[in-house]
């Protein structure tokens, strides 16, 4: 039975490992401003893309 | 310099202050993707019908017995059928969605095109991989992680390939913010990869055989804990994703509540993975860990609601157009659909309810509201609004689209009502005592009898659906014939403003001057700099959910109280046992006796010698992987030795023909099992396996070397108890041989089962 507690504890290791990278992530996510504008990207997203046709060029 | 000014010359001949990038997206990964969704959600939802249509009782109680075949038996199709309309139905859709809305919304072709096509192609061999192996009985037993290993490690490298162009596009964005959508698809990619690794930890015993390193209630935490979040991360995020892109596109505004989408996603990542013991209650799993599972099972409920209110509400004002376009009616219902079943489950996560709920057809109710309403009807919606953009056409026809609409909806209906009834019934029936308290129907038979009507509505029900699958394949082919595909779209986006280079950074945080922190903080924006962080994010979350749920195990594991009468299995059982997995006997029979008196009055207390018959997690330390089921379909059979080895003979003649025994089984014949003879020759390796690490199944050096020979002996023994018995039968003739026939050990290890704990040696 021991043995199979060696696989857990594998697991544990694992995910105290991504746990440690987890945190840089964390900041990351603030930091960079990701929460920051909430309003602007469920509207963009809406837009489709300008099509590069010579058409639209000539326009431009 | 002079390069770059003559590349913007090229783009805009004209004195323009933003300098556009020109480039294409990629429209035919995502279109070979929509293609293999439909055209493998026909298959799955075909052999769904074919093993409803088996459960109705046809092959077995009526018509011709051309069902009771060894490749269609219900036990080998079940798990195709769940493996194509999860892993073949939705995840082909689910690729197709990701990579057609991950592109928009980054502003970005797709990293790599070569693994975009390795990706494809894999994933399509592994369903064909699954679709060849799981007929023949090539299965572990896990259920939704029935492939075996070397089609795991398989999964594995195609679904790192996902992960990685998802984030290799992540990387070359032109679009600073990461839309919601994208989230739930990175949630998707680490949950699945976590889930799928941990859960299928497995020692091979041969190219086509493995053994789970978890055993008995290990195990089946672990399974439950990839069930349950496979629900989670395969069925629930990216669909959600595909909602938070498609619905509002369709829709023509924005998503309600893009802060509430935020929050619906953060509560769903930290308390999803909580919540998987909601499938072990009344069973042998601590009782703490089951009241986990409940608790986070309720809180569920909330975040479900707001992200089903915030797909609903995103229609506001544009109900009219639900009306005219049916990409918006599929929407609709998906999401109500999601808020039923999101509800529902919570309240089948309540002990009480649960005990009722659990084991029955109620379950299956559930999980096709889950799987036909919000899946099915999300990725039809999808399938009807891209394939038009991506031929550059109109959809061929609207009123055969709604045509679908309403037969999906009522044949999701008709089903669902179906095994509500199914699944009242049964409870009624398995739990119900008269007033001197013994079982009121202590016969299968008459329970299984009242279940034909709602099997019925349930075929109907499917076949419905499945029709409406193919009015959309045939809607969908029209349309791309009309139109033009496609396959590279060009589009101008202006480039994500640059940042400062990373040697620059370096330089600037290393010349920070003063104490360790302030200078540690310089390097902050190192970290800043990392679009990868957002991923790790989502893992915390997934990793402490997970590991909490597994690390008290860890000790209870060392702790599972021993059992001094519970002793590893024969060589003979051991290859019984193999075959039960082989055949899927668990797709009908649980081997758990919960520690409700419904349960043990019925399956076992009478045989016990005075003490209660529920299963104890001591009798499962050998058992790899676990075998407690979900589904009782038949009777539980954790306490077969005991309730049925005073009738000799009596497996012999059901397994045969269940109907020698039990007239209106829907139990399908294993006569194959009488035909084939025994193969031994891997039961020396299977047993050094569990015998080696990490298992260590305390076999002796002699118990394997002679392996063969045990099993021979043993099955001689079983062989001339089953002639005696027969002997003069008129219904059965016994082969000369038997003794080398599968059936021999079949019933060696029917036999064995849940006799340990009382016997005698
Ligand atoms: C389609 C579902 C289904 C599958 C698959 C199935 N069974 Fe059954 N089984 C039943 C039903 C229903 C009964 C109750 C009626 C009867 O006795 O046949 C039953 C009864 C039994 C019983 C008698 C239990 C008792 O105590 O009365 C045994 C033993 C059994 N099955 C073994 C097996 C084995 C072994 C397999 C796999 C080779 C298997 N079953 C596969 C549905 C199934």
């Amino acid at each position: 039975m021991g043995d199979a507690v060696s696989i857990y504890l594998l697991v544990v290791a694992v995910g105290l490992g991504l746990f440690a990278v987890a945190i840089g992530g964390l900041v990351w996510l603030v930091r960079t401003g990701q929460l920051e504008d909430l309003d602007t990207p469920p509207l963009r997203m809406l837009h489709d893309d300008c099509p590069a046709t010579p058409k639209e060029s000539q326009h431009g | 310099m002079a390069e770059a000014a003559s590349d913007a010359a090229v783009h805009h001949e004209e004195d323009h202050k933003a300098v556009l990038d020109t480039f294409s997206y990629d429209n035919r990964l995502p279109m070979w993707f929509a293609w293999a969704t439909i055209i493998w959600g026909i298959v799955g939802m075909l052999v769904g019908v074919i093993i409803a249509v088996q459960m109705t009782g046809l092959g077995s109680t009526w018509g011709p017995k051309v069902l009771n075949q060894e490749w269609l038996g219900f036990g080998r199709l079940r798990p195709l059928h769940t493996n194509a309309v999860i892993f073949a139905f939705t995840g082909n859709a689910i690729f197709a969605g990701v990579y057609y809305a991950l592109q928009r919304l980054l502003k970005a072709r797709l990293w790599c095109d070569g693994l975009g096509w390795f990706h494809f192609w894999g994933w399509q061999l592994i369903i064909v991989a699954a679709a060849v192996t799981l007929p023949l009985g090539i299965s572990t037993s896990k259920e939704y992680a029935e492939l075996e290993w070397p089609i795991d490690i398989a999964i594995a490298a195609v679904w790192v390939a996902f992960g990685a162009n998802m984030i290799g596009t992540i990387f070359k964005r032109r679009e600073r913010h990461l839309y919601v959508a994208i989230w739930f698809f990175l949630a998707t990619f680490l949950g699945i990869a976590m889930l799928h690794i941990v859960n299928s930890l497995a020692v091979p015993a041969g190219i086509l055989k493995s053994y789970s390193v978890f055993a008995g209630q290990q195990d089946a935490l672990v399974q439950w804990w990839y069930g349950h979040n496979a629900v989670a991360f395969f069925l629930t995020t990216p669909i959600l994703g595909l909602m938070y892109y498609y619905l509002p596109k369709a829709a023509g505004r924005p998503v309600f509540s893009y802060r509430l989408s935020i929050v619906h996603f953060w509560s769903l990542v930290f308390i999803y993975i909580w919540a998987g013991p909601h499938h072990l209650l009344h069973t042998s799993l601590p009782v703490w860990a089951q009241a986990v599972g409940t608790v986070f099972s309720i809180i569920l409920w909330a975040p479900s609601w707001g992200g089903m209110v915030n797909g609903l509400l995103t229609l506001r004002g544009a109900f009219d157009k639900v009306r005219t376009d049916p990409v918006l009616k599929f929407y609709v219902l998906s999401v109500t659909f999601y808020g039923m079943s999101t509800f529902e489950g919570p309240m089948m996560s309540l002990r009480e309810v649960n005990a009722l709920t659990h084991n029955t057809d109620w379950t299956i109710g559930h999980v096709h509201a889950g799987a036909l309403g919000w899946v099915g009807f999300m990725c039809f919606g999808m399938l009807y609004w891209m394939i038009p953009k991506l031929y550059r056409t109109k959809l061929k026809s609207v009123p055969m689209a709604d045509l679908h609409f309403w037969m999906a909806s009522l044949g999701i209906v008709l089903y669902v009502i179906s095994m509500y009834a199914a699944g009242a019934i049964q409870a009624a029936m398995w739990f119900k005592f008269d007033a001197s308290g013994i079982l009121a129907y202590p016969d299968w038979m008459a329970i299984l009898r009242e279940l034909v009507w709602p099997y019925i509505g349930r075929a109907v029900g499917g076949l419905l659906y499945l029709t409406g699958a193919v009015l959309c394949l045939w809607n969908l082919i029209a349309t791309a014939k009309q139109g033009q595909p496609v396959e590279d779209e060009t589009v101008q986006a202006p480039p994500l403003a640059r940042e400062k280079p990373v040697h620059q950074v370096v330089g600037e945080a290393a010349a920070v001057k003063g104490n360790v922190f302030d200078r540690m903080t310089a390097f902050h924006s190192l970290v800043e700099r990392w679009p990868f962080a957002l991923i790790i994010t989502a893992s915390i979350s997934l990793v402490i959910g997970g590991a909490f749920e597994i690390i008290p195990n860890l000790v209870q594991g060392s702790l599972t109280p021993r059992i001094e009468t519970v002793k590893p299995y024969t060589p003979l059982e051991l290859h019984g046992r193999d075959l039960y997995i082989r055949e899927g006997c668990n797709s009908c029979h649980t081997q758990m006796v919960r520690t409700l008196r419904a349960d043990t009055a019925r399956f076992g207390d009478a045989h016990m010698g005075g003490v209660p018959a529920y299963t104890r997690a001591g009798e499962d330390i050998y058992d790899r992987p676990f075998l407690w089921g979900s589904k009782r379909t038949g009777p539980d059979l954790d306490r077969e030795g005991l309730i049925k080895n005073n009738l000799p003979g009596w497996h012999y003649r059901h397994m045969l023909d269940p109907q020698l025994t039990s007239a209106g089984s829907i139990m399908p014949g294993y006569p194959h099992l009488y035909d084939y003879a025994s193969d031994l020759s891997d039961l020396q390796a299977r047993m050094s396996t569990l015998a080696g690490a990490p298992m260590y199944t305390p076999y002796s050096e002699a118990e394997i070397t002679n392996a063969e020979a045990l099993a021979a002996e043993q099955a001689a023994e079983v062989a001339g108890r089953l002639r005696k018995a027969l002997s003069g039968n008129a219904e059965v003739t016994v082969p000369d041989d038997l003794e080398d026939k599968e059936i021999v050990a079949m019933i060696a290890y029917l036999e064995r089962l849940g006799t340990d704990l009382t016997r005698e040696d």
